[in-house]
């Protein structure tokens, strides 16, 4: 088995709302050259489906007659490990397209959890497909989600009605990437959506303790977003440790936790879903070394002072000093 | 270091990890240790790093103790150990490891 890492793409939808006819849109806008597509649907599906990208034609690989999230989850595991033991052919991504009633959650944690895909796939993103023409059923915990939206069939309402999809889609998710999907002259088209406000600019010194930067509540559904501001001196592991506990006791809750933590050359970006926490990656630190780093955590529940008062007490670098530290074993 | 695929999985969890220097490697595991230091003595646990590994043992009020192989493991150990989970947003264990 090679020892590289390669990104999946985690692709989720409501039955019709423009996932598979997107992909090749979607894989062309993302860059990839030489994508491998799994296809998953609880019906029965053809053994191969082709489909086309401006970059060229590719056939994708199904797992039909069950959801991969549970019932079919060891095929769904088997064809991951097969694409990674295949060496005769390179590729650059894997596509998998969910059935409509797939968990999420439950995807990214079967490969998390998995001994060897754990440290060969890594979740890079999740898209989910919204339908303009068909929101009765949007469920804001879905986008919540999710890494990256598409509001899909976008050229079959009124830019206003876009407008206002994008907006409350953004009020459950703020700081997520949001894509419009249409369709010109037969071919199907991914644009990014009208730009959102900025992400967040931590305010304060450098150094000043973890504090609540912005907190809001979406009008229509249950969703709670928390931004915190932190510290420069703060430990990413240590942020990362918590999280994990968090996670594992409140994953029923909290829908998606994001953070990205200057450490030195790099900001380190963490992120979490549901009871999942991925591997922390860094990225090169663009920011100012001075700029402090953020933690986004979007939950059903509003818990944001008392996670302000954990993290203050269990993550803030200024604390540190005053407790003990751990000892050695004997 | 993963015996079954050579990937450095490490304390870390990889990448992250692996591009870090020593340096900022040891101020890590000190923060990430003084945490886990403040949150199990407010269950009246203490935990210990077994050496270099990044394994810990678990000691309970009652003197029972637990090996955690990896600081992500001490959670379902400390659960196993003494029956509840750990709730880092229970107010009660926040004004605890708070010494309010």
């Amino acid at each position: 088995m090679a020892s590289v890492v390669k990104p999946i793409i985690l692709v989720t939808g409501a039955l019709g709302s423009g996932k598979t006819s997107g992909l090749g849109a979607l894989i062309a806008h993302f860059g990839y050259s030489s994508p491998r597509v799994l296809i998953n649907d609880v019906g029965q599906v053809n053994d191969e489906i082709r489909f086309e990208s401006s970059a060229g034609t590719y056939a994708a690989e199904t797992i039909g007659g069950g959801c991969a999230c549970c019932e079919r989850s060891d095929e769904f595991l088997g064809r991951l490990l097969a694409l990674l033991d295949d060496t005769s052919s390179a590729f650059d991504v894997i596509i998998f397209e969910a059935s409509g009633v797939a968990d999420p959650a439950a995807v990214v944690r079967l490969i998390s959890e998995h001994p060897k895909l754990s440290h060969h796939i890594e979740a890079s993103n999740h898209v989910h497909y919204v339908d303009a023409t068909s929101t009765e059923g949007l469920l804001a915990c879905d986008v919540a989600l999710a890494e990256t939206c598409v509001i899909a069939k976008s050229d079959l309402v009124s830019p206003g009605e876009i407008d206002e999809l994008s907006a409350e889609m953004r009020s459950w998710n703020p700081h997520m990437k949001l894509l419009v999907q249409d369709v010109v002259d037969e071919h199907v088209r991914v644009l990014p959506a009208p730009p959102a406000a900025p992400d967040p600019v931590p305010a304060g010194s450098s150094s000043a303790p973890i504090a609540l930067a912005e907190a809001s509540r979406s009008e229509r559904a249950d969703v709670h977003v928390a931004d915190f501001s932190l510290p420069t001196g703060l430990s990413w592991l240590a942020l990362a440790t918590w999280a994990t506990a968090l996670l594992a006791r409140h994953g029923d809750r909290v829908l998606r936790l994001k953070a990205s933590v200057p450490s030195g050359q790099q900001r380190v970006v963490l992120n979490g879903v549901r009871h999942t926490l991925f591997p922390p990656r860094s990225l090169e630190n663009t920011e100012p070394r001075s700029t402090r780093g953020t933690l986004t955590v979007i939950s059903t529940t509003q818990d944001v002072g008392l996670l302000l008062d954990s993290l203050q007490v269990f993550v803030d670098p200024a604390i540190e000093a005053t407790h003990p530290v751990l000892v050695p074993a004997e | 270091m993963c015996r079954g695929c050579d990937v450095d999985t490490g304390p870390g969890w990889g990448q992250a990890w692996a591009e870090s220097t020593r340096n900022e490697q040891a101020g890590h595991t000190h923060l990430r240790n003084a945490l886990l230091q403040r949150l199990l003595s407010s269950y009246s646990y203490s935990i210990s790093q077994i050496d270099i590994t990044d394994s810990f043992r678990l000691s309970g009020p009652t003197g029972k103790t637990a090996i955690a192989h990896g600081a992500r493991s001490v959670w379902p150990v400390f659960e196993e150990m003494s029956g509840r989970q750990i709730d880092v947003l229970d107010p009660r264990v926040i004004e605890r490891a708070s010494g309010r």
